[in-house]
């Protein structure tokens, strides 16, 4: 039997059959074939000492039973790592922060509490998935679309505690923006809702998010203060179209004044849809394409042009431009997307067209103009996501195929926020490429263009590879940590990552001598002081752990 | 391609079946076999399972629709083993929606004549 770290045999082993009574021994799980169910898959330790691992996992089906387990941990100060359905991959799967924690695994918390169409929310479990949802709407036909992730088999509550992002309208593409009301097990094991939850018989849980008094929410997100039961969130109603154009740009000065346009128009809410910035140029696709690209190969592209792209500085040179401008290729190419009425959606774009044409060269295209519900037999034709279908065909992104001939395996995400200008784009290029170059990583090795799923900030997502040589993947970890402080000292830091590098990372956002992080400790210290939920998330540890090596 | 199409094009296809052959002297119960049908050997493997009785199904790399029409239900209603020959990123996308269930990859080997093929088997602890 496996031991988290400072527990007596015989109290594990009590705690253990206590968790058993309450939720089944069939439900906790404790030899080795089980608990490697919940290694992560793209452990940047992968098959080292240091790699994550649990001594149990624990499956309860209620919220009565989580309550009931924690006070169990309370009482042998056993530590918890709570998990919904623990498919963030790249930002440290279903593996505990700390080894040695028991997983709680909520997935057999999966009820779909309510779905209501007339206001557009949904009441969930952690356990309810992306497609659980997605097949709950459908089969009633019910007309609010879900917005997902790629890929969407994760859990919708675990994505949004995560803060993940997906592909539909702006209000709905930020997971935990666009949730309301949670109901939350203390480290205590006593309950809590928020919001309009507080109030007994509110029927406006799902309808105003922040009650009245402090608005506590965020402290359950990336964080162990609590584990999150139930949680509500606002659907999109079904549009009745959509449509997907895209503005062509001709030079590589336009890069700013594009970005400065697409702020106006997605800030007064002119487009609304996932924006996704490419270069035809650089040969650098839209996120959109990037599964046809890699199931078909890129776009043709002549010698001319790869040769000249091997002499390009920070994506640019005089040669490559004027290449560009004699081959009607464009140096930036904005996928924009518009859901509504018909009438309304060609409104916008009619008003977006105008607001683009003061950049000269300026050209405009309309890819797709369909009707919502698209048929089924031509959404492969489609990004599945940005239409609120959760896929799974993004993981064809990592498959053997003659565009991607050595696949690696597996990924950490290296994501840092930064600035929604041309200028930052460049700086990070600059900052970034040179740093990944002289620290032997593998990203930043042609210009890169950041992602849009934020409305006010750009955000790089990258992949690491993570590989089975583990002297290959020691020298990613530490070159990931070193472009984390790299980009800390540009006043650039990561949304999201995996457990490994979240002391790198949280050690970033230092104002005023880690003001934030002393914050974070005292809450730590007065909500769970016996420092039993998820030690070391996010870098929060319990007070007699603080200071050592996890 | 349904189940008797596919048995009707396997048996105009050469014949290649060790791998199935493996899974078939495999103690351990499939309750479905899926083949990745735009690999000759993996159809061939499909159409050697479906010779000996068993369901096949088909996929072509991405899993979205197996899962959502097929896995998702059998797994709800009990763990259920099922074998293959995919490619590796096709497996490992089975084996993290398994996980959901307590089901693991049981055995998985290289497939000699296609190096971007595994053949593999998923199923309980007791299985």
């Amino acid at each position: 039997m496996r031991l988290p770290p400072g527990v007596s045999r015989s109290d594990f082993s009590a705690a253990i059959a206590e968790f058993e009574k309450v939720v089944g021994s069939q439900w906790v799980f404790t030899s080795d074939e089980d608990l490697d169910l919940y290694r992560d898959a793209y452990s940047p330790f992968l098959n080292e000492p240091e790699e994550r691992m649990a001594s149990a996992a624990v499956a309860p089906s209620a919220t009565e039973e989580v309550q009931r387990i924690v006070r169990i941990a309370n009482r042998y100060r056993v530590p918890l790592y709570a998990i919904s359905t623990g498919k963030n991959l790249g930002y440290g799967g279903s593996a505990p922060a700390y080894s040695g924690c028991v997983v709680l695994d909520l997935k057999r918390m999966n009820r779909i509490i309510e779905v209501n169409e007339a206001n557009a929310f949904a009441l969930l479990e952690p356990g309810v998935s992306y497609f659980d949802l997605y097949r709950y709407i459908q089969d009633r036909k019910l007309k609010v679309w879900i917005d997902c992730p790629d890929p969407g088999w994760g859990s919708v509550v675990g994505n949004a505690i995560d803060r993940g992002g997906g592909y539909t309208a702006a209000n709905y593409r930020n997971h935990f923006d666009s949730h309301c009301g949670m109901e939350v097990v203390l480290p205590s094991g006593e309950l809590l809702r928020t919001g309009m939850g507080a109030i007994p018989k509110a029927e406006t849980w799902q309808q105003y998010k922040s009650g009245c008094g402090p608005w506590i929410d965020g402290i359950f997100s990336q964080s162990n203060y609590g584990i999150v039961t139930k949680m509500g969130f606002w659907l999109m109603p079904q549009p009745e179209a959509y449509m997907r154009c895209t503005v062509s740009l001709p030079r590589y000065r336009d890069l700013a004044p594009m970005v400065e346009t697409l702020n106006y128009l997605e800030n007064s809410r002119i487009t609304a849809g996932f924006p996704d910035i490419a270069s035809p140029l650089i040969g650098y696709p839209p996120i959109g394409q990037i599964q046809l690209w890699n199931e078909d190969g890129p776009p043709h592209m002549t010698d001319e042009h790869r040769k000249l792209l091997t002499a390009v500085d920070l994506g640019y040179s005089r040669e490559l431009e004027e290449y560009g401008l004699k081959s009607q290729i464009p140096y930036w190419q904005l996928w924009l997307s518009f859901h509504g009425p018909m009438e309304v959606i060609e409104a916008q774009w009619q008003a977006t067209q105008r607001h683009f044409a003061r950049i000269e060269g300026a050209k405009f295209n309309t890819v797709d103009r369909v009707s919502v519900p698209l048929d089924p037999a031509n959404i492969e034709h489609f990004h599945e996501p940005e239409f609120g279908i959760p896929s799974l065909r993004a993981f064809s992104i990592g498959a053997r195929t003659p565009w991607n001939p050595t696949p690696s395996k597996g990924h950490m995400w290296f994501s840092p926020i930064i600035p929604r200008t041309g200028a930052a784009i460049i700086e990070a290029n600059r900052v970034f490429s040179r740093a990944a170059r002289d620290l032997g990583m593998p990203l930043f090795r042609s210009f890169t263009l950041p992602a849009c799923f934020w409305e006010r900030s750009f955000i790089f997502i990258l992949a690491t590879p993570v590989t089975e040589d583990p002297e290959t993947n020691k020298r990613y970890r530490e070159g990931f940590k070193k472009l984390i402080e790299i980009g800390g000292q540009q006043g650039w830091g990561e949304y999201r990552t995996a457990p490994v590098f979240q002391k790198s990372v949280m050690d970033v956002y230092s104002f005023n001598n880690h003001a934030l992080q002393r914050f974070h400790e005292t809450l730590k210290d007065a909500i769970d002081p016996n420092g039993v939920l998820s030690p070391g998330r996010y870098d929060i540890w319990p007070r007699h752990l603080r200071g050592k090596p996890s | 391609m349904d189940r008797r199409e596919f048995c009707l094009a396997g048996a105009v296809m050469a014949t290649s079946f060790a791998a199935a052959r493996g899974l078939a002297a495999s103690p351990i119960l499939l309750d479905v076999v899926i083949f990745d049908s735009r690999f000759s050997v993996a159809c061939n493997f499909g159409a050697a399972a479906c010779r000996k009785g068993q369901k096949t199904l088909a996929i072509q790399g991405d899993v979205t629709a197996l899962w959502r029409d097929d896995l998702r239900l059998r797994w709800a209603t009990g763990a259920a083993a099922i074998g293959g020959m995919t490619t590796e990123r096709s497996l490992f996308c089975l084996e993290q929606l398994a996980k959901d269930h307590w089901l693991r990859v049981k055995s998985r080997r290289n497939v000699l004549l296609n190096e971007q093929l595994v053949s593999w088997v998923i199923g309980g602890v007791d299985a």
